[in-house]
């Protein structure tokens, strides 16, 4: 698993630069998963924003206990749902007992990414290009991507030095960048709903 | 070791890196364009891999940042009204016990207090002419409290009188880990003092002339550290 404790901790010492090496990191995924949530682009990114914001301005209460995305997850989680209950509220449509029945529909909808995106295209041709990637290196990086093993575990399962596990994720991922560098980002095009 | 940089970013996103490691590389992104693009572009990718990726043009750390540069740093962010410590500054409260201590060294033949015994094992504590005493104003027993968590690198987070002869004081670790420390003064019936002490090291020493009573515990800590942060009270 993830130990980020020490950019946590460089944060925790007034580091901006570590937290925005965290936002960088981070981004994609939160505005991903609140969009899950609200089915809207725009209002993600500003929740997903939020969250970044205000989990800076509590980084002392994060403890370390869980992953650091689990708690900013938390934390948008609950931006939105504000943000729900509060549309909610004002348009006299929803009672509160609603409000998680509406999270859970949109959350439930979106689950088939065509209805989300056309970011497909790119998912696509990444995977496919991790298919293609010399088996060794394919089955190293899947085990840290997918199944979210460290180095450490990775070794063992592979029965290989650490070394080797550190080199081929880098070397896979030095790959898949070609195809992604290659890409044409003009033709991505993302439905905003 | 010797990975290039590209590696080692490769690392920082498994979060494989050592704290050295990070901090060098937190400093490499933002001093150098290209650098940070790998790291976006390696965040991308990922985000990418597990379905995860929306827009590959989004980038919203610099309004996040923005946000932030404009305002306060972060130890101001957490400012707690009720810590001392915020309001008056550690190394004036540091400068404040050692006065506090000179001139209770000074007065002493002239109140006719009995000197620290050197052969007593117990009188290493800390400095031993700072006295916990609850005659003296709650906040000259504070700048003590403050002292006594200076001895394991505890910050005192807040503290209050838990009987008219103890007080209990909360302390935060570098880790992040809590320390309670109960302080009870000379003639706490041990009766009380059993009510009062759930778990942890309980030792009987002295501040100054006056016996008291610490109890060190933590529900976060492991018993050899809770050892070794009572040791420091005795090797200062």
């Amino acid at each position: 698993m993830d130990n980020e404790l020490a950019l946590i901790e460089l944060v925790k010492k007034g580091d901006k630069k570590a937290y925005n090496t965290l936002v960088l990191k981070y981004q994609d995924r939160l505005v991903y998963s609140v969009y899950k949530f609200l089915k809207d682009f725009e209002l993600a990114q500003d929740i997903a924003q939020e969250a970044f914001i205000k989990a800076y301005k509590n980084i002392e209460k994060f403890r370390g206990d869980s992953q650091f995305y689990t708690w900013i997850y938390r934390i948008a989680i609950n931006t939105a749902k504000n943000v729900v209950s509060t549309k909610a509220r004002k348009s006299e449509i929803y009672d509160n007992d609603t409000t998680d029945q509406l999270l859970s529909e949109s959350a439930a909808t979106s689950e088939n990414p065509e209805n989300i995106l056309q970011a497909e295209q790119l998912r696509s041709e990444i995977n496919k290009a991790l298919q293609n990637l010399p088996e060794d290196i394919r089955v190293t990086l899947s085990l840290r991507e997918f199944d979210g093993l460290s180095y450490e575990e990775i070794a063992k399962v592979l029965e290989c030095p650490i070394g080797t596990v550190r080199s081929r994720i880098h070397k896979g991922r030095e790959m898949l960048d070609q195809t992604f560098s290659k890409y044409d980002m003009s033709n991505f095009e993302v439905r905003k709903i | 070791m010797n990975e290039t940089l590209e590696q080692r970013l490769s690392m920082l996103l498994d979060g494989e890196t050592t704290p050295f490691e990070t901090k060098r590389l937190v400093d490499e992104i933002h001093c150098n364009p290209h650098i940070k693009a790998l790291w976006l572009r390696m965040n991308k990718q990922r985000a990418a891999l597990k379905g995860e990726l929306i827009d590959p043009t989004l980038d919203i750390s610099a309004s996040v940042m923005s946000h932030l540069n404009s305002t306060p740093q972060i130890s101001h962010l957490n400012s707690k009204p009720w810590q001392f410590s915020h309001f008056f500054p550690t190394h004036y409260l540091k400068a404040c016990c050692y006065l506090l201590g000179f001139f209770l060294v000074l007065s002493s033949p002239l109140l006719n207090l009995k000197n620290f015994s050197p052969s007593d094992p117990i009188s290493k504590l800390s400095n031993p002419s700072k006295t916990f005493n609850r005659n003296i104003p709650l906040p000259g027993n504070e700048a003590l409290l403050v002292d006594l968590g200076s001895n394991f690198n505890g910050n005192l987070k807040n503290y209050r009188m838990v009987s008219d002869n103890a007080i209990e004081a909360n302390y935060q670790l570098p880790d992040n880990e809590a320390v309670k420390i109960k302080v009870f003064f000379n003639g706490v019936p041990q009766s009380e003092r059993l009510n009062l002490i759930e778990s942890g090291i309980t030792l009987h020493t002295k501040s100054g002339n006056e016996p008291i009573v610490l109890n060190v515990s933590s529900d976060q800590i492991s018993n050899s550290k809770l050892i070794k942060i009572s040791n420091t009270f005795f090797t200062k």
